[in-house]
């Protein structure tokens, strides 16, 4: 595959192929975001959490598309010698992204986000208290990306293999207010846990197909 | 893009900030303890405390306290938190019912609190074991502190006492007694300045432990069991103006040997019940032999308990085998005793619940009432059946609660039984009740924990079913996220 993807993108860096801004895309995103709240040390050794970023892009212009996507970060840790414990967060995200620059296969762009969140934590002491927390948050990256048409020799291509890198801030509050045991047949008022701020510097590189 | 890449790679090594120490530890946690109808842990790793409320369907909320916990005490309207650094340590009085909250500036770090639970009197002194982190390094045992709750006073005083640590504090109505290794200091409440040390030694130079000590219910003598004699030493306190002045008795009953357990009781006047390995003795205070009354016996008992109506109930030691079976009811101004054998060997002391006592037993419970017979004194015993092992048991006026754990099984449950009735009820709880509390209108089971957090069920006193329960772990992560960094 990266064989062919190689000469594919040496060929449009030379030919200046100019693919649409905006299409419509799928993609898969993977990196980190650098949970800095030192709360979240309760869940996490370390502050980088794996992120996975997964949706579509619909394209309103040659310079906007929205955006629709899936994520997920999450850490476990072991606190206190001997409480094991979990973090998870899905995102509901809506987007918009903006054009900026682009020059043949190199496009830079901005990106804004909302989330809407869920977030699972999860403190077992051998009975597991565990709690869910939802929330809105906002995030915002700089991309820049490389696009390469698919079908040999089609200049015209409609359809592209997108690369692309992202850095930005998360800003995705939290706040844990009934933690709680077992399957819920005991009445339990439960525990709050108090608020993780999830906000945190976010790295990002995804891969996607556009047309 | 060479500063685009400069700025992540310094963005990325900023972020990648290690774990503090602080998730590492162990945590220390304090509680279950009750005050003003709540029960609170309060977490010194962390510095919260979180309070549990009965009834509340509000979740577990963590507040901050002052950070460097040494010592924490429950008193009848909230804690006491001897806390802050080294350098500046404070005295932190919670008022739990109004959040009330106010901090006495103190001259040392005390490590340890000890509160007369229904007034506003406090006691701070150091701990006997070597500093730990977050102690003062350089400590006098000799030092205490008397806290006037109410007007936020502190008197601290020197006791010359040549003792390596404050073992015990009794409280009394107009002095309070600290015991020593080899020495008794009372101090008066209302005048702290009025105190005196009285060493424990006898004429032979002996050294005399305090192990148990009452004072009687007038508060004029302070009765002390030690080690190193069989005789129950009573100090009488007397008013000598601007200091205390105190007039020693060593009182025995003839014949008697192995002092166990001394005990008070209001309609004994100033006299003290003593259990020897051999009888029972009601000794004046003040060391008139002639109101001696002391009777024998044939069993091996080890605690007295006044049932008031001048009843006491005597019981062996719980958890020693064959000889824990045997029991005995006294009646010491009549010289009326009578002796009889559990079934079973008693499995933990003994509960009283509106004159019966309940003798937790494997899978039984026995109900002990004492009646007087014209003829004679009467110990009724009936034994009912226990669905499981007692491993804690609580009273109050009206019925008894015990906490039962089945073999190879890490489930239990919760028994109530009625002191008039002798009925019952109960609800099963996944895990074992280690051990039981009272608080406001209910009851609450503890349950172990591999990491103390705080972990419990808790049940109106009057409705001990599960739909009734309310079930709590983990507590004292309450507030975890919101802690401040140290």
């Amino acid at each position: 595959m990266f064989a062919r993807i190689v000469p594919l993108a040496a060929a449009c860096i030379v030919l200046g192929v100019a693919t649409p801004a905006s299409a419509h895309e799928l993609f898969l995103r993977v990196g980190s975001v650098w949970i800095t709240d030192p709360s979240y040390d309760l869940f996490a050794e370390q502050d980088a959490s794996p992120l996975v970023l997964i949706g579509g892009g619909l394209g309103l212009d040659e310079a906007v598309a929205v955006e629709l996507a899936w994520g997920f970060t999450g850490g476990t840790s072991t606190v206190f010698q001997a409480v094991d414990t979990s973090f998870s967060m899905h995102q509901f995200q809506g987007a918009v992204r903006w054009d900026l620059l682009g020059q043949g296969s190199f496009r830079t762009a901005l990106r804004g986000a909302a989330n809407f969140l869920v977030g699972l934590a999860s403190i077992d002491q051998g009975v597991p208290l565990k709690s869910t927390a939802l929330g809105l948050g906002l995030d915002g990256t700089v991309l820049a990306e490389f696009h390469v048409p698919i079908g040999r020799g089609n200049r015209d291509s409609s359809w592209a293999f997108s690369m692309e890198t992202g850095w930005g801030w998360n800003a995705l509050p939290l706040s844990f207010e009934r933690a709680r045991i077992g399957d819920g047949t005991i009445d339990q008022p439960g525990i709050e846990l108090g608020e993780l701020d999830v906000s945190g510097p976010i790295l990002r590189f995804g891969m996607g197909v556009r047309f | 893009m060479r500063w685009v890449t400069t700025l992540l790679l310094a963005g990325l090594l900023a972020a990648c900030g290690d774990r503090a120490d602080f998730w590492d530890e162990l945590p220390r946690v304090d509680g279950p303890l009750v005050a003003a109808d709540r029960i609170a842990f309060v977490n010194r790793t962390a510095a919260t405390l979180a309070l549990v409320e009965p009834g509340s369907d509000e979740p577990v909320t963590g507040v901050p306290v002052q950070r460097g916990v040494r010592a924490v005490a429950a008193w009848s309207q909230g804690l006491l938190l001897s806390t802050g650094p080294v350098q500046a340590p404070v005295l932190e009085i919670r008022r739990l019912a109004d959040e009330g909250r106010r901090v006495l500036e103190l001259d040392e770090a005390w490590d340890r609190v000890e509160v007369d639970p229904d007034a506003d009197l406090a006691v701070l002194l150091y701990d006997g074991q070597p500093a730990s982190a977050g102690g003062t390094a350089v400590r006098n045992p000799n030092r205490v502190a008397l806290v006037d709750l109410a007007a936020g006073t502190v008197r601290a005083l020197t006791l010359q006492t040549e003792s390596l640590a404050a073992r015990q504090v009794v409280f009394g109505p107009d002095q309070v007694a600290i015991l020593f290794d080899n020495a008794v200091a009372l101090v008066d409440r209302a005048a702290p300045t009025r105190h005196l040390t009285v060493p424990l030694k006898l004429r032979d130079g002996t050294s005399l432990r305090p192990q148990q000590a009452t004072f009687s219910p007038g508060g004029g003598f302070l009765f002390v069991r030690t080690t190193g004699t069989d005789d129950v030493v009573a100090l009488e306190v007397l008013d000598a103006g601007e200091r205390l002045d105190v007039a020693i008795n060593f009182l025995f009953a003839q014949q008697m040997a192995g002092l166990r357990d001394v005990a008070v009781a209001e309609e004994f006047g100033e006299a003290v019940l003593a259990l020897y390995g051999n009888g029972a003795a009601l000794l004046d205070a003040a060391g008139d032999v002639t109101a001696t009354r002391s009777v024998s016996l044939e069993l091996s008992l080890g605690r007295l308990v006044p049932l008031g109506d001048g009843l006491v109930f005597v019981h062996a030691e719980p958890g020693t085998g064959d000889s824990s079976r045997g029991v005995a009811a006294w009646a010491p101004l009549e010289g009326r005793v009578t002796t009889d054998r559990l079934e079973l060997p008693l499995r933990i002391a003994p509960v009283v619940a509106g004159g019966t006592i309940f003798l937790p037993q494997n899978q039984a419970v026995t109900a002990a009432r004492l009646q007087r017979d014209p003829a004679r004194l009467r110990l009724d015993l009936q034994v009912l059946q226990l669905g499981g092992f007692p491993v804690s048991a609580i009273a109050d006026e009206e019925r008894a609660w015990i906490g039962l754990a089945f073999q190879e099984d890490e489930g239990g449950s919760l028994v109530a039984i009625d002191a008039g009735s002798l009925t019952g009820g109960g609800l099963s709880l996944d895990a074992r009740p280690v051990a039981l509390g009272l608080v406001g209108d209910s009851v609450f089971a503890v349950h172990p924990e591999e990491v103390h957090l705080g972990d419990l069920t808790l049940v109106p006193r009057d409705d001990v079913r599960a739909d009734a329960a309310t079930r709590y772990a983990g507590i004292a992560a309450a507030g975890l996220l919101d802690r401040e960094a140290p």
